[in-house]
């Protein structure tokens, strides 16, 4: 890992005092470096990269390479990471979950090849995914809970609780219903219907929706979503800022307003403080350091 | 009409065989939503690239969901509504848990080609997250196997002339992942470019709802083939129905059948089965069904009843609106869209007589058998004129009362004319004898006189005899053109007074009595008319230095007729001197077309300026060799070129620069939509070749050799400047108000840069390279068209100024003009010694000051000015040159 530099951008006057970002770090990972998350500890980033799924110790710019392919990972306090990975059998897609423990160098297969209708999601407590049309839960590495979890599956929402599952339109056909996840307190769903994001109760009633906003991310006390507002010519993406939408209000504050940088894909530290997301027309990770009052 | 034996065919079953069930595919519509951000109409020609993908997806839907596999698709409407976000593409993609995506574009690289595209490198296809079954950690070989079977398809289905396929961290030189569609997807992905829609013939093809299908078709196919399924027993049948009676009036590739007008009334019929394709009819797509249940309902054709044929429609599926059309877009695909295409699909294999129906042509007939051989099959034709042939232009006009004598006599047909039949229908009076020169097409006839003037001041008819004369399928001709055949061509003109005057040198380059700040010159010698060539000009010029001893510079002789005037090039071989004069010479003897010749020499000095700086270095950018076509991107391949009807670029082994010993020039031709105001031609330099990597920066000049067309249009230089804001500079525009050669200097060292909107920022910043050659039309002049040629791309770095004494004329003197007697021009050239105020004028016999040529103060050297007599009578004139030295007169004698 190298690293580029740190600058010190203060937008106080553009963010109306409410957000800003104190700080942008620049981190290079190579070509092609995506999807960046920070581990449950906050000690560790993990992205994808050319090179395959990798975790990135802050403290002392070390980088790991823990499969040679891997998205929607995680990694736990104790070191485990859970990750997706794919693979093809007589030219058919076929789904895999992992867990790596870092601490001991060691790969557990979760799911094993699996033909599946959509693709598993990884949770906090549990694996979840469909398999013959039913929702199947694997507690390797996690007591069973009965938080909610929502799935995008066949243009659809599937959202299941307390054991039952239901399949929620609540814009319709023809929609994607792409990016969700349940809030912190478990009582909204947030997704994309293909360009917009929509905020919804557990029932689908639609709280509030913000144009052209996309890859929405709950803040760990829930009361803030970040998300892109990306653009493109149909080939490439052309810009994208992050921003952040105050759920108590939908107020909506913007983080970066770069004209040399596409930053995409935001995800935020687990104490709240930084949000980590993808320079795309750079090929870098930035951590933003946010100021929220 | 040739009549065929029909093979008559049992039915066959055209069950599919393939099995494509268990396979999950997401197909995209590239693009999307038809609103203002859409990708604009293509050329000003009517397609929309959003909605033209949408209707291939919805072939491709189809035919994949009746081959058992699941389609997921990414847009099935076109409404403003229905543009989808690069980023939530992915997601849906990687959400659906797809097998395969593939992305449907039609804008490939260039030419009349395909291009398929994948995420990695060239050759080696990567998917970004890995697959953990991958050899190396992301690589997936299979989708350079399915580009390989689709491009291949396209070709074939569509009539492009070539595939190439390409990773994206290449193709773009981005060397990660450029494609948006590509960065977030962990399954194989494609986009198919299925043809190059700013290609015009293309663009027009496009907008032909068949050709979309056979396009999907060549899509769908594609995995089939990947996923090892059988060949479908059945085969599609396509073609393009052309006249070579008329040409296109767009751009087209040369040597191509695309040269020719295509015919989009048609009707073809295919026979066991009598399937009938209209050319002309409206079609809706909401779900394709392939053709096998897809018979062609109506009528019979009547052939006198074309207005009958014309209104008929042919609806496939239901005439449901999926929105393909809004903005007011006709989507009446065949009608007068310059395409002429037909589409048979899923035919049974077997023989079949093909007939070829289209109002004002003649009926033809062919045999076409398709076979397990092949899937696309392709059958053109083109098809003869059934309307009476007609003059279509001619010159001179009807009654034009000056026409030159010694012009020739030129007719335009509209068809292939019996040359023979027209030499016996020919008569003109009073009688001339006149030798017939037809074009390579036999439609433009050429009549030059024999001796080559008619007679003078005379009033001339001239006749073709409708009866006697028919074009190629006997059709008499059709004489005043009112589509009706029977009629005599009749053209009545006054031929001119007689030319009596010798040529002359109207012009020089380098100017007359200019500093001159090249070392290697072409020296050109414009004359006012044509001069007879006949038996060799080349000893009647010569290069001199005057400066010391006479010294005959050694050249290279060359003659152009532009325009109908001579210009006489000589390509100095070795660097000129310094401060040196040079007198550029024409001798006596010189002869126009009609024996008028000239007396007496004429000569023009040449100073080279003692601040001509010496070069410490050379950079050849292009030296123009065979390769042109390989380097220069032809102009409509270049997004910014706009309003362009015709252009293209050559490699010409005729207009070179001798001097450098040069093989090859380039050439291009281009011809502006006149009808616009903002047309632009960029001549691009493409990106990946040799010449455009070389680097150069602001320390010097970029220059270029250019034979003008003198049409006044606007020249410039492009050059990448990708240190600045903006991405390019320009130069300030060049008139091309010249025709010969000329050497255009851009002097990077002054900063001086024009303005393109939206690409450059006016400054030059860091290291350059050429981009491109541009050219502007001035609309106010109408000079639409014209030819350039190029030579010697250089860049060069100033070393220094040697420091040379300049040749300074010993004597005040002042010499005869020339030509004398003259009519009205004539030049009066002097030599100063010094400085000093000069006054030269011009009085009349009478001592009346009649002209004041210059008046002002010049430095030493030896000058030249034209002299224009205009309304001024005949007779003796006095130029009277006065300066602190003295004063000095010449006569001259103007005869009207």
């Amino acid at each position: 890992m190298k690293k580029i530099a740190v600058f010190l951008m203060l937008f106080a006057t553009l963010l109306s005092a409410q957000v800003m970002v104190t700080e942008v770090q620049v981190l290079d990972f190579g070509r092609n470096t995506i999807k960046p998350v920070f581990s449950d500890d906050g000690q560790y980033l993990l992205f994808s990269s050319f090179e395959g799924g990798n975790y990135h110790k802050l403290s002392d710019n070390k980088t790991t390479t823990f499969a040679s392919a891997a998205y929607d990972y995680s990694m736990d306090v104790d070191g485990k990471i859970r990750y997706r990975t794919d693979s093809f059998v007589d030219d058919l897609h076929m789904n895999s979950v992992m867990m790596y423990d870092s601490k001991i160098n060691e790969t557990t297969v979760i799911i094993d090849k699996k033909r599946l209708d959509i693709v598993p999601k990884i949770t906090e407590h549990g694996v979840y995914y469909l398999e013959d049309s039913k929702i199947k839960t694997n507690n390797v590495l996690a007591k069973p809970s009965a938080k909610p979890v929502v799935m995008s599956y066949n243009r659809s929402l599937l959202i299941h609780s307390y054991g039952t599952s239901k399949i929620l339109k609540p814009l319709g056909e023809d929609k994607f219903y792409i990016w969700p996840s349940v809030s912190p307190d478990n009582s909204k769903v947030v997704f994309v219907d293909i360009n917009d994001l929509y905020v919804i109760d557990m029932n689908g009633n639609v709280i509030f929706n913000i144009k052209e906003a996309r890859a929405p991310k709950w803040s760990p006390d829930g009361k803030w979503i970040a998300f892109m507002r990306d653009s493109d010519d149909g080939h490439a993406f052309i810009s994208s800022d992050i921003y952040v939408v105050r759920v108590e209000d939908q107020k909506v504050f913007k983080l970066t307003d770069t004209e040399d940088r596409i930053e995409m894909n935001p995800s935020w530290s687990p104490d709240g403080t930084q949000i980590v997301c993808e320079d795309v027309a750079n090929d870098k990770l930035l951590i933003l350091t946010l100021s929220i009052r | 009409m040739k009549k065929i034996i029909i093979i008559l065919l049992s039915l066959v079953t055209l069950i599919s065989a393939q099995d494509l069930s268990g396979k999950k595919l997401y197909i995209n519509a590239g693009h999307g939503g038809h609103d203002s951000g859409d990708r604009p109409p293509i050329n000003d020609a009517g397609y929309f690239e959003a909605e033209g993908n949408l209707t291939r997806a919805l072939v491709v839907e189809t035919i994949l969901k009746k081959w058992g596999a699941t389609v997921v698709m990414s847009r099935r409407h076109n409404r403003s509504s229905d543009g989808v976000a690069l980023s939530s593409l992915g997601s849906d993609a990687t959400n659906q848990n797809c097998d395969w995506f593939h992305s449907i574009h039609t804008n490939a690289a260039g030419g009349n080609s395909t291009l398929m595209l994948y995420s990695g490198f060239t050759g080696d296809p990567r998917i970004n997250n890995g697959l953990t079954t991958s050899p190396s950690s992301n690589k997936f070989p299979g989708m350079l196997t399915l580009s390989d079977f689709m491009g291949n398809n396209l070709v074939a289905a569509l009539q492009t002339t070539f595939y190439k396929h390409a990773g994206d961290y290449t193709f773009y030189g981005s060397g990660d992942n450029y494609l948006g569609v590509f960065r977030y997807l962990n399954i194989p992905g494609t986009l198919s470019e299925s043809s190059f829609h700013d290609y015009w013939p293309n663009t027009y093809r496009l907008q032909n709802l068949d050709n979309r299908i056979n396009d999907a078709w060549a899509i769908a196919l594609a995995f089939a083939q990947y996923y090892g399924e059988p060949k479908p027993q059945f085969a599609n049948l396509a073609g393009i129905v052309r006249t070579k009676e008329l040409k296109t009036n767009y751009e087209y590739i040369d040597g191509t059948d695309d040269e020719y007008q295509p015919i989009d009334s048609i009707v073809v019929t295919v026979n066991p089965g009598n399937r009938i394709y209209y050319g002309n009819r409206t079609m809706y797509i909401d779900s394709y069904t392939p053709q096998w249940s897809q018979i062609t309902t109506g009528s019979p054709i009547d052939p006198n009843n074309w207005a009958a044929v014309d209104n008929r429609y042919t609806t496939l599926g239901s005439s449901y609106n999926y929105d393909y059309y809004m903005n007011g877009y006709n989507n009446n695909h065949g009608y007068n869209r310059n395409n002429g295409f037909y589409l048979f699909d899923s035919l049974a294999y077997g023989t079949y007589e093909v007939i070829y129906n289209a109002p004002g042509y003649w009926p033809d007939t062919l045999e076409v058998t398709v076979s397990s051989a092949k899937f696309f099959w392709t059958q053109n034709i083109f098809m003869d004129s059934s309307v009476p042939p007609f003059v279509r232009s001619f010159s001179p006009a009807n009654n034009e009362p000056v026409h030159p004598a010694w012009e020739p006599i030129v007719l335009s047909f509209s068809h292939e004319m019996d040359t023979t039949a027209v030499r016996n229908g020919f008569s003109i009076a009073p009688a001339a004898d006149l030798i017939f020169n037809w074009n390579s097409t036999n439609k433009v006839l050429t009549l030059n006189a024999v001796g080559d003037s008619l007679e003078v001041e005379t009033s001339y008819t001239l006749t073709l005899e409708a009866d006697s004369i028919f074009g190629n399928r006997h059709q008499n001709l059709d004489g005043n053109g009112d589509g009706i055949g029977g009629d005599d061509f009749v053209l009545e003109f006054t031929t001119s007074p007689p030319d009596i005057y010798p040529p002359l040198v109207a012009d020089y380059f380098p100017p007359r009595a200019a500093k001159y700040d090249d070392l290697q010159p072409i020296i050109s010698y414009f004359f006012d008319e044509i001069v007879d060539s006949t038996g060799g000009l080349e000893d009647k010029f010569e290069l001199i230095r005057t400066s010391g001893t006479d010294i005959t510079i050694p050249t290279v002789f060359d003659m152009y007729v532009i325009n109908g005037k001579t210009i006489i090039s000589l390509f100095t071989t070795e660097e000129l001197e310094r401060g040196k004069r040079y007198a550029r010479w024409s001798y006596s003897g010189l002869s126009d077309l009609f024996n008028n010749v000239t007396e007496s020499d004429q000569v023009s000095s040449l100073l080279i300026d003692s601040d001509t700086p010496w070069y410490a270095d050379t950079l050849i950018i292009d030296g123009f060799g065979s390769n042109s076509r390989d380097i220069w991107w032809k102009p409509s391949a270049s997004g910014s070129t706009v309003n362009v009807l015709e252009a293209d670029r050559y490699a010409n082994n005729t207009v070179v620069n001798h001097g450098s010993g040069s093989a090859y020039s380039m050439k291009l031709y281009y011809k502006f939509d006149s009808s616009k105001s903002d047309c632009f031609l960029r001549e691009y330099m493409d990106a990946g070749s040799a010449p455009a990597q070389r680097k150069f920066n602001s320390n010097g000049i970029l220059q270029t050799w250019v034979f003008g067309d003198g049409t006044g249009n606007l020249f410039r230089f492009a050059v990448d400047d990708p240190s600045g804001t903006g991405t390019s500079e320009v130069s300030p525009w060049y008139p091309l108000d010249f025709t010969g050669w000329k050497l255009i200097k851009w002097d990077l060292r002054d900063g001086e840069c024009g303005t393109w909107p939206s690409v450059s920022d006016g400054t030059l910043n860091g290291q350059l390279n050429f981009d491109s050659f541009q050219i502007e039309y001035v609309d106010s002049l109408g000079n639409n068209e014209g030819t350039l040629y190029f030579e010697d791309l250089w860049f060069l770095t100033p070393g220094g100024v040697a420091v040379t004494e300049t040749d300074i004329p010993v004597d005040f003197t002042m010499n005869q003009n020339y030509p004398n007697p003259f009519n009205p021009t004539t030049a009066i050239s002097y030599q100063l010694p010094t400085d000093n105020h000069v006054n030269l004028s011009v009085f009349d016999i009478h001592g009346r000051r009649v002209a004041t040529l210059i008046n002002e103060a010049q430095s030493a050297g030896t000058y030249s000015v034209n002299f224009n007599a205009g309304p001024l009578p005949s007779g003796v004139y006095i130029a009277s040159l006065k300066t602190n030295m003295g004063v000095l007169n010449q006569k001259m004698l103007l005869v009207k």
